[in-house]
């Protein structure tokens, strides 16, 4: 099993931003160091055809940006993705608030709000990790990472 | 989908606004202030009556004493007490119907009043002296019959002095009252205030700006440092301007300058600007904040939508006896049926002001340009330098 570190995955940054999106890439190789940025756009419509054609496994989108916004392209994104291979883990990163709810829907596995801090990106990592660890596993090995979780959750315990 | 950030809306006048900002009657407290305002009034006013009386009688002073403030108070009773319980009554009602002219309490006029004061100067006299002869035990001469001297003396001091009362309370009223508007006239501005600086330092605009000035300091620290004054020459202007009346144009363009460098920042190559005012115009006192929501409507409707971008020009220039400063895009234009709301409401905001400070002789026109793109021309009246 490799090690949080050292693994591997690939990602798309969609941020209209040149000075954030440079922030973003920095913060996150610093926490993860296997993660490789494949494509860096600066709006909803080039991130859709770069992911498409790229096919990463995490997306990392702005919402706020020139023609179609983040919370778009996620949805046009998941309209067009082909079913053979796992759709992408997308986080949104913005300086609004209002949109968690949207992104929430959207089935965002997290959203970060602007300016970033480290100790938030670190948080986003460690989550996408698992996740991807967890889709790696496969379904048998998820049911079984989720049975010994609830045998130490305390809250289960109380009802049980 | 466009996003943009809801704009505020303008506050209904409401029962509930005028409530909380203190300019409602609040009638039980209203009710009370005006009764034992009354009360005083009417009980210094008998007191006078009987030491007038007393003194011209050379005698009788208790007497004189009892039977004045037993007819003031009859006649309060019936004008002034039943007038206060009336506007008290409608002040109520009103609250609880939720009607918003409950606002400003309800009052009655004079000729509302004189039905009053003819009531009292009827009831009064006879019911006053009915009690105090009760308490005396005195046999007064029955007041309407006019045939003693007493009787007349009593209606007419009981007319004058409730004309008096009358006259002097509304006077009080009327006083208090035009203090209250001056003290809600002050809240008001200082909201207004307030609205404008909020509306000129948006919170995503500041944490966007931060996000990208945090970014800098990592990577290039001259750079931050440059960034960084000029995020504080925008702040410092953009406070100044809020609280003053005017201030020079070229305090307006070393704002706009500021604000346009720091959105550079962000957008990188896709904004270019240019700023240009002659030398001779510097110093024009003009309102400040006005073309802020200009260069915001240029970024948002008519950059930010483009993949490429585009630029901003803004510029001063004297045309005949005016002012003209304009704001120019080569952006996406005026055609597109984008979200308008926005657009309108900093702009409803310009020309609300220039209406209040120049009436007809300022303007806000929105235009096509020559390249493509939105002019924006504010023009107003030149005035001699500060």
């Amino acid at each position: 099993m490799t090690s949080p570190m050292t693994s591997t995955a690939t990602a798309l940054i969609a941020e209209d931003e040149p000075l954030l999106a440079a922030g973003l890439q920095a913060d996150l190789a610093a926490h993860w160091p296997g993660l490789q940025i494949v494509a860096k756009v600066g709006d909803g419509a080039s991130a859709v055809e770069h992911a498409l054609a790229l096919q990463p496994d995490i997306c990392f989108f702005d919402i706020r940006m020139p023609g179609m916004s983040g919370l778009e392209a996620a949805q046009a994104l998941a309209e067009d993705w082909p079913e053979s291979s796992p759709f992408p883990l997308i986080v949104f990163v913005t300086a609004y608030e209002q949109f968690a709810l949207q992104a929430f829907e959207a089935q965002a596995v997290d959203y970060i709000v602007k300016p970033v801090d480290s100790a938030r990106v670190q948080a986003c990592v460690q989550r996408l990790q698992r996740r991807l660890a967890d889709r790696a596993a496969g379904p048998a090995g998820l049911q079984l990472a989720r049975l010994s979780q609830l045998g130490t959750d305390s809250t289960v315990k109380l009802l049980i | 989908m466009t996003i943009d950030a809801t704009p505020a809306t303008p506050a209904a006048p409401s029962l509930d606004h005028a409530l909380a900002t203190g300019a409602a009657a609040q009638p039980g407290a209203r009710l009370r202030k005006r009764l034992i305002r009354g009360l005083f009034f009417m009980a210094m006013l008998c007191l006078a009556i009987a030491l007038l009386l007393g003194a011209l009688e050379r005698g009788r002073f208790g007497v004189q004493l009892i039977y004045s403030f037993s007819i003031g108070l009859c006649c309060w009773l019936v004008t002034d007490a039943a007038r206060v319980v009336i506007c008290w009554v409608v002040d109520t009602q009103r609250i609880r119907r939720g009607d918003p002219a409950a606002a400003v309490g309800f009052d009655l006029h004079v000729r509302g009043m004189l039905p009053l004061v003819a009531l009292g100067i009827l009831v009064g006299p006879s019911a006053g002296m009915t009690i105090a002869d009760a308490i005396t035990g005195y046999r007064s001469p029955a007041i309407w019959q006019l045939g003693t001297t007493t009787a007349r003396v009593t209606l007419t001091i009981t007319v004058i002095a409730s004309l008096l009362t009358m006259f002097v309370l509304t006077m009080l009223e009327r006083l208090s009252r035009a203090r209250a508007d001056a003290e809600a006239a002050m809240r008001a501005a200082a909201e207004n205030q307030l609205k404008l600086l909020e509306s000129q330092l948006e919170p995503h605009m500041l944490f966007n700006t931060l996000a990208n000035l945090r970014v800098l300091i990592g990577i290039d620290p001259p750079r931050a440092q440059a960034m960084l004054d000029q995020l504080i020459g925008f702040l410092r202007a953009t406070l100044n301007a809020s609280r003053s009346g005017a201030h020079p144009l070229a305090a307006e363009f070393d704002r706009i300058s500021d604000y346009l460098s720091l959105m550079a920042i962000r957008m990188g190559p896709r904004l270019q600007f240019a700023l240009d005012l002659p030398a001779a115009l510097r110093d024009q006192p003009v309102p400040p904040l006005l073309l802020q929501p200009l260069v915001e409507n240029c970024i948002k409707h008519g950059l930010e939508p483009q993949l490429a971008g585009g630029r901003i020009d803004v510029a001063a220039r004297r045309a005949g006896l005016m002012l003209e400063l304009t704001v120019q895009d080569n952006g996406a234009g005026l055609g597109r049926a984008g979200s308008p709301g926005s657009t309108r409401f900093g702009l409803e905001q310009v020309r609300g002001r220039l209406k209040a400070l120049f009436g007809d002789a300022a303007a806000l026109t929105l235009e096509p340009s020559a390249g493509g793109g939105t002019l924006a021309r504010i023009v107003l009246p030149m005035k001699a330098a500060a």
